[in-house]
């Protein structure tokens, strides 16, 4: 909302310096967002514009659309000569003038020779003046009662600064010049502002009978005929130039005046055209069906929840929100109905929202106005239309329910203590509680008050513990920390925590990326259909993510962009899965922890000395082994993932880890195609939640007996694969080591199996490759012999014979 | 086998010492002493015939000769000692100026990093970390909170609602953390002291706003916590937060949230001005950077306890903002774009 300060002033003595103020108001939880002054630039001064009236406007002898007009700027300014080209200078009017030596916005003004003839200066439009476009384009008319030669400046009191505040929800009482008048009386412990009203006497015949069909959610309503209004006549200039400031649009004077109004005191008011409403006013619920054209040009349709003005045949206004088109004030209008009344806040809450329309007195009503206000508000309205619209009024009709009352709060002493730390006596409390414009009873345990209406946000003991700290002032408040009882909590040994996860992948070299967990629709995106959203800001962000593999293949795609080739990421985030089914519908989804990892490019970032080698999936699987050794577990990692689990992976190399609801692999190349990469990246995902560490309990050392080692360098089919190759030899290894230690005694075991080598190429079959080994035999307690060893590689090989027709490689 | 004289053994013993002294590295030693010394050495075989010579004369040329091989010998050893003790002058002098062999460097994205600091600080004062669900109900995003269907709050939210058939208590996305509030309330007794950090979804998308984003909310209940222990809990930490300890003013503004009361913003003094005004600040010297307040006793009545006997405290935290103003980050949209210009200034940073 945009306050003018001058306008304040008319209701409470203000400091000179508002930046005091705003100040005070914003830490008080009105917060002032800035303050302008009413001209642009903000720093214009107008110095030497004056008012003149135009004596005679003369045809230009040298341009058409020219003219002369002479201009009198008073006792002591002289007559002057101007040349004027807008179409609206007419003569006998009263202008703002720019004599040479002005200033206006950006320019200086001199006298000068316009098509051959000397201008001494400018008459003025609003925009020249830095007041946009508010009074229309053309010259800025005066009212011809204008002091001639008074300074332009002074005159329309632009010496002002405009506040703009962003007000709470909840403060709906400071959306009025009045309202906020009072808390700034309250902030500065000054007396509250009369509300005063002079009774217009009525002196018109007409009536309009009013029934309240719904007194609950209307329970006071009244309203009086004006008779005769001119609805053309122009307001006065001060309230014209409050309503700029305030930023509202002319419309008529009927309206403009009713805005007035609303902003003085804060009391939203409806003029009806008296001749569009038929028998009595019926404030109502809407049936069913019905509609309505609305003042903004849009037409709704009403249901049961809306709150209507009706007349005997038809609705005229949605209450409280916005008028109806049929019955609005227009040039035509010669009788109005002034509507002034109290709607219940719950009833209009949301109302505006659903029917999409925003006004200003919808705006009030949802948050409360206050009940009291609707016949002073009334009267106050009546006395400015009669006196600057003219009619006559007729007689207030006020149809009343129950109207709301204020609750009576009892305040607990002890409480201001227990939830401020604040420990003021007795009398401070009830001096806060009399600034705050509260009736205020004391009592043995604190005190009973009545808020004042105005502030319909104070209902409970809470509300007003809030306000005493308020104006106590939020910074006086004492600071410190607080006396709390210690306590252990455990988290489980077996947790692995998000952090120690992503510590380690960035050990490895990954860079951890967050993407929007909102994302496209599209079912091709998502393994399992992804749970949709009702409204998103748009197509791309309309579903919620089902896997983190797409996010780092848009970021993969956006690198290469970048010419980045070498890439290795990361995400951890939340994944969504639709569990609705027929027999529930709407079930919320399942909502699961994962990581993410993507790596492409280079093994080894390029530098001098290190051959250019691509990554695979082997280097991948190394960065999750090492990821997956903090848990202290084995994990498989050479099973082959079931077809539907991989849909974007190649499923020739797809890695399936069930047990961590996990897949690894590359990249298929269809996808490739789809996100444009320049290469396949190498991929895997899980459930990160399934990540739990194993207790670690060390194994004692005993003294350190030698190991003996043999390589063995086996050439087998393709066929072959590493983890059967693995096990055949371990178990074979295994086997003869105990059956050569005899039943009693310690085996030796295989400590080590390492695979070192695998070559493809000359000397070695085609469709054949060669597998090295490194293995490492040890027995816990003595040496062991060459014989031994020898005895167990030559029992190995015949297995491998038997089972892959393996056979040494000859070098 | 001629037999060599004295001045011959003192000429031979003279002739080894020089070529020892003159041994360029420990192979040309091994040599010389092979010459000189070995089994096959002038020296050695004058030694093998001592045993046929006569007492007299055995003593005298075993004397001279044990002692040219002992003077070798030690001869021997202290080049030996030089040269391991020798630097490696002909070795080639290292290009200092070589780039390290490359290696890929990670880190943490910098939400991330913000969030942990936080977190550590919390937890450093005894705040155990919550979670819930990003998918909640209207129940626990706003009714449970105080804010009823309609509260001009709830449009304020402009919340993600999820799509289904069912008209009460939709789904949504949760449009602040505040829901774990409530849940942790409802299943753990008080006392109670928590932070959840978590994400958040709102439909705006602007240059200071996007759909997704990131808040610490913080929660204690106890039975004497007061406004004045919240002014300490929340000043303590931001100073703490952003290092400037005593310096950084904060200040704590009259606001309103449907489930705190008293409730205020936060605002501390910019840390870029210093309070002198700037564009970061929008010349006022301050920075809006949290919300916090009392719980509601309403919320606490819905979450099962007696507002009588128990009170807390709330506050929330963007992420974003905090991590903006630690880092100097001047747009927002940084955080979602993951370009490795921006994401690489934090290679190796520690939250």
């Amino acid at each position: 909302m945009k306050l003018s300060a001058r306008w304040l002033g008319d209701w409470i003595d203000l400091p000179r310096d508002v930046s005091d103020l705003s100040e005070r108001l914003t830490v008080a939880g009105l917060e002032v967002e800035g303050s302008t002054r009413p001209l642009e630039p903000e720093d214009a001064k107008l110095d030497g514009v004056s008012i003149a009236r135009v004596l005679d406007v003369l045809p230009h002898p040298n341009a058409d659309r020219l003219h002369i007009c002479v201009v009198d700027t008073g006792a002591g300014g002289g007559k002057h000569r101007v040349v004027c080209g807008a179409p609206n200078v007419r003569k006998g009017e009263v202008y703002p003038y720019a004599p040479p030596g002005a200033l206006l916005p950006g320019m200086k003004i001199e006298s000068r020779k316009v098509r051959g003839e000397n201008s001494e200066g400018m008459l003025c439009s609003s925009a020249e003046l830095g007041l946009g476009d508010y009074y229309g384009d053309g010259l800025m008319t005066l009212p011809r009662n204008a002091p001639l030669g008074v300074s332009f400046y002074h005159w329309l009191e632009l010496d002002d600064t405009i506040i703009s505040f962003d007000l709470t929800p909840n403060r709906g009482d400071c959306l009025s010049v009045y309202g906020l008048a009072c808390e700034v009386a309250s902030l500065y412990d000054r007396p509250h502002p009369k509300l005063g009203y002079k009774r217009v006497s009525p002196s018109s015949k007409l009536r309009v009978g009013i029934k309240l069909s719904a007194p609950e959610d209307c329970p006071y309503y009244t309203a009086r005929v004006i008779e005769g209004v001119r609805v053309a006549s122009r307001i006065p200039w001060w309230m014209a130039e409050r309503l700029r400031r305030c930023g509202v649009r002319p419309v008529n004077s009927v309206v403009d005046i009713c805005n007035y109004c609303m902003l003085d005191v804060g009391q939203p008011m409806h003029a009806f055209d008296l001749q569009h409403i038929k028998g009595d006013i019926d404030v109502r619920r809407a049936r069913a069906g019905e509609t309505l054209s609305l003042l903004d040009g849009t037409k709704s349709k009403l249901n049961e929840r809306d709150l209507l003005i009706a007349d005997s045949e038809q609705p005229l206004a949605l209450a409280g929100l916005m008028g109806g088109a049929d019955s609005a004030v227009s040039d035509t209008t010669r009788n109005i109905l002034l509507e002034s009344a109290w709607f219940d806040p719950r009833v209009l809450a949301g109302r505006a929202l659903a029917h999409g329309v925003s006004s200003d007195a919808a705006h009030r009503f949802e948050r409360g106005v206050d009940p009291e206000l609707a016949e002073i508000a009334l009267e106050r309205c009546s006395a400015l239309l009669l006196g600057y619209a003219g009619g006559k009024a007729g007689k207030i009709c006020v149809a009343a329910a129950k109207k709301p009352v204020r609750p009576t709060i009892m305040v607990r002493h002890s409480r201001v203590e227990r939830l401020l730390g604040l420990g003021l006596s007795r009398p401070v409390i009830r001096r806060l509680l009399a600034r705050l414009g509260a009736r205020v009873r004391s009592t043995w345990k604190g005190w009973k008050l009545i808020p004042p209406s105005r502030r319909r946000d104070l209902n409970t003991e809470v509300d007003i513990l809030e306000e005493i700290a308020r104006l106590h002032g939020y910074q006086r408040l004492p600071t410190r920390l607080p006396d709390a009882n210690m306590s252990f909590r455990q988290t489980p040994h077996s947790w692995l925590t998000d952090e120690n996860v992503a510590n380690r992948l960035v050990g490895l070299g990954y860079q951890e990326v967050v993407n929007y967990s909102l994302v496209t629709s599209k079912a091709e995106m998502h393994t399992t259909p992804p749970p949709l959203l009702a409204n998103s800001i748009s197509e791309n962000m309309r579903a919620l993510r089902t896997s983190l593999l797409p996010g780092l293949l848009n970021n993969m795609s956006q690198h290469q962009r970048r010419q980045i080739q070498d890439m290795r990421l990361f995400e951890i985030g939340n994944c969504f899965a639709a569990t609705s089914s027929a027999a529930q519908p709407d079930s919320a989804p399942r909502e699961t922890a994962r990581l993410a990892m993507l790596l492409c490019g280079r093994r080894v970032p390029e530098s001098w000395g290190c051959e250019e080698q691509p990554t695979d999936l082997y280097d991948l699987k190394a960065d999750l082994e090492a990821l997956l050794s903090m848990t202290g577990k084995d994990w498989d990692l050479s099973r082959a993932a079931p077809k539907e689990a991989s849909y974007l992976l190649d499923p020739n190399s797809c890695v399936g880890i069930p047990e961590l609801d996990g897949i690894m692999g590359v990249l298929d190349a269809r996808w490739a195609r789809h996100w444009s990469l320049r290469s396949r990246p190498l991929m895997v995902e899980l459930d990160l939640r399934r990540l739990t560490m194993d207790a670690l309990h060390c194994r004692s050392l005993s003294a350190e007996q030698p190991a003996l080692s043999r390589d063995l360098a086996i050439v087998v089919p393709e066929s072959a694969q590493a983890t059967a190759l693995k096990q055949r030899i371990n178990n074979t290894a295994t086997r003869t080591l105990v059956s050569l230690s005899g039943k009693s005694a310690t085996p030796a075991v295989l400590e080590k199996l390492l695979l070192f080598d695998v070559y493809r190429g000359s000397n070695v079959a085609q469709k054949h490759k060669s597998m090295a080994y490194h293995l490492h035999f040890r027995h816990p307690e003595r040496a062991l012999l060459d014989s031994e060893v020898d005895t167990v590689c030559e029992e190995v090989m015949i297995v491998l014979n038997k089972e892959f027709g393996a056979t040494l490689r000859d070098f | 086998m001629t037999v060599l004289t004295e001045k011959d053994v003192a000429d031979l013993c003279a002739r080894a010492r020089t070529e020892i002294r003159n041994a360029g590295d420990l192979e040309a030693l091994e040599l010389c002493r092979r010459t000189y010394l070995g089994r096959k050495s002038e020296l050695y075989q004058q030694l093998q015939t001592l045993g046929t010579l006569e007492a007299p004369l055995r003593r005298e040329r075993g004397a001279y000769l044990n002692r040219t091989r002992a003077t070798l010998e030690e001869c021997v050893q202290s080049r030996k000692a030089e040269l391991v003790d020798a630097p490696q002058t002909d070795s080639a002098v290292a290009d200092l100026g070589l780039p390290s062999r490359a290696r890929y460097v990670g880190g943490l994205h910098p939400l991330t990093m913000t969030m942990l600091r936080i977190r550590r600080l919390f937890q450093s004062a005894g705040f155990e970390l919550a979670e819930g669900p990003e998918v909640e109900d209207e129940y626990h995003n706003f009714d449970a909170l105080n804010v009823y269907a309609d509260h001009p709050a709830r449009t304020m939210h402009d919340t993600m609602y999820l799509a289904q058939e069912q008209r009460d208590n939709r789904l949504l996305l949760r449009s602040h953390t505040s829901p774990v509030q409530i849940r942790t309330m409802r299943e753990q007794p008080p006392p109670l002291r928590i932070i959840c950090p978590g994400r958040a979804y709102r439909c705006d998308m602007d240059l200071t706003h996007t759909p997704m984003f990131h808040q610490v909310e913080g929660l204690w209940i106890d039975k004497h916590i007061s406004f004045a222990d919240l002014r300490g809990v929340v000043t303590e930490f931001l100073q703490l937060f952003f290092g400037y300890e005593e310096s950084l003013s904060v200040r704590f503004r009259a606001s309103y949230f449907p489930f705190t009361e008293p409730s205020a913003e936060v605002d501390i003094g910019c840390v870029r001005c210093h309070g002198q005004g700037c564009k970061v600040c929008g010349r006022s010297g301050w920075l809006e950077v949290m919300g916090c307040g009392m719980v509601h006793p309403n919320v606490l009545a819905e979450a099962g306890l007696d507002a009588d006997e128990w009170n807390g405290m709330a506050f929330g935290l963007g992420v974003e903002r905090l991590a903006m103003l630690y880092y100097d980050i001047d747009d927002l949209r940084l955080f979602f774009d993951n370009d490795p210009r921006f994401l690489s200034q934090f290679w190796g940073r520690t939250s």
